[in-house]
C-alpha cells in the first residue's frame, strides 16, 4: 500500500461544519487540527480514511473572529481546539469541553500575551481556580 | 448519592515519568470524570522552527522527546523531503527503517518495565529494563547514541553502518528476543498481572475510532490501523501487518505492545539483509516551498509532522501532532467509571509521553 495523495481543500468558515459532517459521513477519522499564524490565521483540519488524507483549510483575518467548534461532530476535537485557543488566542463557539484558557497551564508567553487573558495574571499566573470553567461549575454544583 | 471528591493526580506522581495533571472527580472510589491540564514542560519548539534554518532544526526535532527521538527527526526530514521533492538514497531509507524498529523495541520494553512498576511488580520492571540494555547496545553501536541517535538528516542519514556491524545485529537481537519470552509469559499468564490488567480501562473500537485514538490504544480496541502499512521509508518492501487485540482493556493494549516487539524483531530480520550498498545521503540545495503532512508510526502511534515553507531557510510553520496528544480524549473516556486504584495503570497504558505532547 502506498501513501495516499494529500488534498488541501479551502472552505469558508460558515461552511466548515457542513464539510466536516461530510467527512464524518464518509467514515473519516479526525487526525489533527493545526493553526498557522501568517498575515492571517489558517486552521487546517486533517481527516483520514483508507486511501484518503484530506485537509480542510479555513482562513480567518485575526484571532478575534470566533470559529465554530467541530466537537459536536468529532467529540475528541476539544483537545485540539482548546490547545489552539491557549496558544493562538482563537475562540471556538459550541465547544463541548471549554477550558477557557486553562488547558495549557503556565503559558504566559504565547500569542497575544497568552490566550484566555481574562483568567490570567502576569506570566501565566492563574487568577481563577486552576481547572476550567466547566469543572468550576461542577465544583459549585458539588458544593451545593 | 455518594459523596463526590476531587483527587488531583499529578503533575508529580510515582507512576508518571513526566508531568501531566488530571483532576479526578470521584464518587466513593469510582472515577466519574477526569479533567487533564498540560503546559508544565511546554517549550515552544514549534515556534522555534520559525527561527532556525530548516536543516539545523533536525537536531531540535530529535529532541522533542527522549524516547522516540529518532522517529521525530526522521519524520521531520521526511516532511521536508516531500516538500522539496527529494528522492533520498535507497540505503538511507533502509537504515531509517532499521532505526525506527530499534526505537520501537526499546520504547516498548521501557514501557513494559514502567507498567510493571505501576502495578507493583518491581522485579519484572528490573527484568524489562535489564533486557532493554541489549537493544540500547545495538543502537549505540549503529548510531553512536543510546537515546538521541543524532542520525537523522534532511536528504538521508547522517551516519552509515558497516556491513560487519549489520551482520552482527540479528544474533545480538536473538539473545534479547529469547530472554524476552520469559518476561512475555509473566505479562500474559501471571495471576497478579492479569488481575491488574484484564477488564480494566475498557475502550470500545467505535469509541477509540471516534475519539481519534492512535497506535496500540486503537489497535488494542480492535481497529486494524497502522501507518507503516502506507509504506514510508522501506516499509513498502516489508511484510507488515497491524497487531490487533479486540478486548480494548489494559491487558489488550499490553499484548499489542508485546507482540509489536516480536514483530519489530521480525521486521529487523527482514530489513537488515535487504540493505543495499550505496550512499546514505545526498546534497540538499534550495529551501522548502509548499506544505506537506508526513505520517509515521511511532511506538505510541501515528504521528503527524506538518511543515509549511515559503522558499526561505526558515519554515512558516512546523507542527507535530503526537500520539500522546491524540490519545488524551480516549484516556478520559477510559477513566470514566474506573476505580481510583486503577487510574495509574490506565494512564500508563496509553504510554504517555508528555514532552512529546507539549513540545
Amino acid at each position: 500500500m502506498s501513501a495516499p495523495i494529500q488534498n488541501y481543500i479551502e472552505v469558508i468558515p460558515p461552511r466548515l461544519l457542513e464539510a466536516v459532517r461530510a467527512q464524518q459521513l464518509a467514515g473519516a477519522r479526525l487526525v489533527q487540527i493545526c493553526c498557522t499564524r501568517l498575515e492571517e490565521f489558517e486552521i487546517l483540519y486533517s481527516f483520514s480514511r483508507p486511501g484518503f488524507f484530506e485537509h480542510l483549510r479555513i482562513r480567518i483575518p485575526d484571532s478575534s473572529v470566533a470559529v465554530p467548534s467541530i466537537s459536536p461532530i468529532y467529540s475528541g476535537s476539544f483537545a485540539y481546539e482548546n490547545e489552539i485557543h491557549d496558544l493562538f488566542g482563537i475562540s471556538f463557539t459550541g465547544l463541548n469541553i471549554d477550558y477557557r484558557g486553562n488547558f495549557f497551564q503556565n503559558i504566559g508567553f504565547c500569542a497575544d500575551g497568552g490566550a484566555g487573558n481574562e483568567n490570567r495574571g502576569k506570566r501565566g499566573e492563574i487568577k481563577v481556580p486552576r481547572i476550567g470553567s466547566l469543572t468550576r461549575k461542577q465544583f459549585q454544583g458539588l458544593e451545593k | 448519592m455518594a459523596n463526590r471528591t476531587i483527587i488531583p493526580f499529578g503533575p508529580q506522581h510515582p507512576v508518571l515519568p513526566e508531568p501531566i495533571h488530571i483532576d479526578l472527580v470521584i464518587e466513593d472510589e469510582q472515577v466519574v470524570e477526569a479533567i487533564p491540564s498540560f503546559g508544565f514542560i511546554h517549550r515552544g519548539l514549534e515556534k522555534l522552527a520559525e527561527k532556525r534554518d530548516f536543516t539545523e532544526f533536525t537536531f531540535i526535532a530529535e529532541r522533542i522527546c527522549g524516547i522516540c527521538s529518532y522517529i521525530h527527526g526522521m519524520g521531520y526530514c521526511q516532511a521536508i523531503e516531500a516538500v522539496m521533492g527529494l528522492q533520498i538514497p535507497e540505503r538511507a531509507t533502509y537504515l531509517r527503517t532499521m532505526w525506527s524498529e530499534l526505537s520501537r523495541i526499546h520504547s516498548h520494553m521501557m514501557w513494559m518495565g514502567l507498567l510493571a512498576d505501576a502495578f507493583g511488580f518491581e522485579n519484572l520492571f528490573m527484568a524489562c529494563w535489564r533486557l532493554r540494555e541489549g537493544v540500547l547496545d545495538v543502537i549505540e553501536e549503529t548510531s553512536g547514541g543510546r537515546v538521541i541517535f543524532g542520525a537523522a538528516k534532511v536528504g538521508g542519514v547522517r551516519r552509515d553502518v558497516s556491513d560487519e556491524v549489520l551482520s552482527r545485529i540479528p544474533a545480538q537481537l536473538k539473545i534479547v528476543e529469547d530472554q524476552l519470552r520469559d518476561i512475555t509469559n509473566v505479562f500474559r499468564d501471571d495471576y497478579s498481572t492479569r488481575q491488574r490488567l484484564c477488564g480494566v480501562g475498557t475502550l470500545s473500537e467505535q469509541d477509540a475510532y471516534d475519539l481519534g485514538a492512535v497506535g496500540p490504544v486503537l489497535r488494542g480496541s480492535g481497529a486494524k490501523l497502522d501507518t507503516r502499512m502506507e509504506g514510508y521509508a522501506a516499509y513498502d518492501k516489508l511484510d507488515v501487518e497491524p497487531i490487533v487485540e479486540t478486548a480494548g482493556d489494559c491487558w489488550a493494549r499490553t499484548m499489542v505492545r508485546i507482540r509489536e516487539v516480536y514483530q519489530s524483531f521480525d521486521l529487523l530480520r527482514q530489513v537488515i539483509p535487504m540493505i543495499p550498498a550505496g550512499p546514505v545521503d545526498m546534497k540538499v540545495t534550495g529551501a522548502p516551498k509548499g506544505e506537506y503532512a508526513a505520517r509515521l508510526e511511532q511506538p505510541r502511534g501515528e504521528v503527524i509532522y506538518y511543515v509549511k515553507g515559503n522558499g526561505g531557510k526558515q519554515l512558516d510553520r512546523f507542527r507535530v501532532r503526537t500520539p500522546t496528544f491524540a490519545n488524551i480524549p480516549p484516556l478520559l473516556k477510559m477513566l470514566q467509571g474506573c476505580q481510583l486504584a486503577d487510574v495509574p495503570v490506565i494512564v500508563l497504558t496509553i504510554d504517555p509521553c508528555i514532552s512529546c505532547a507539549e513540545r
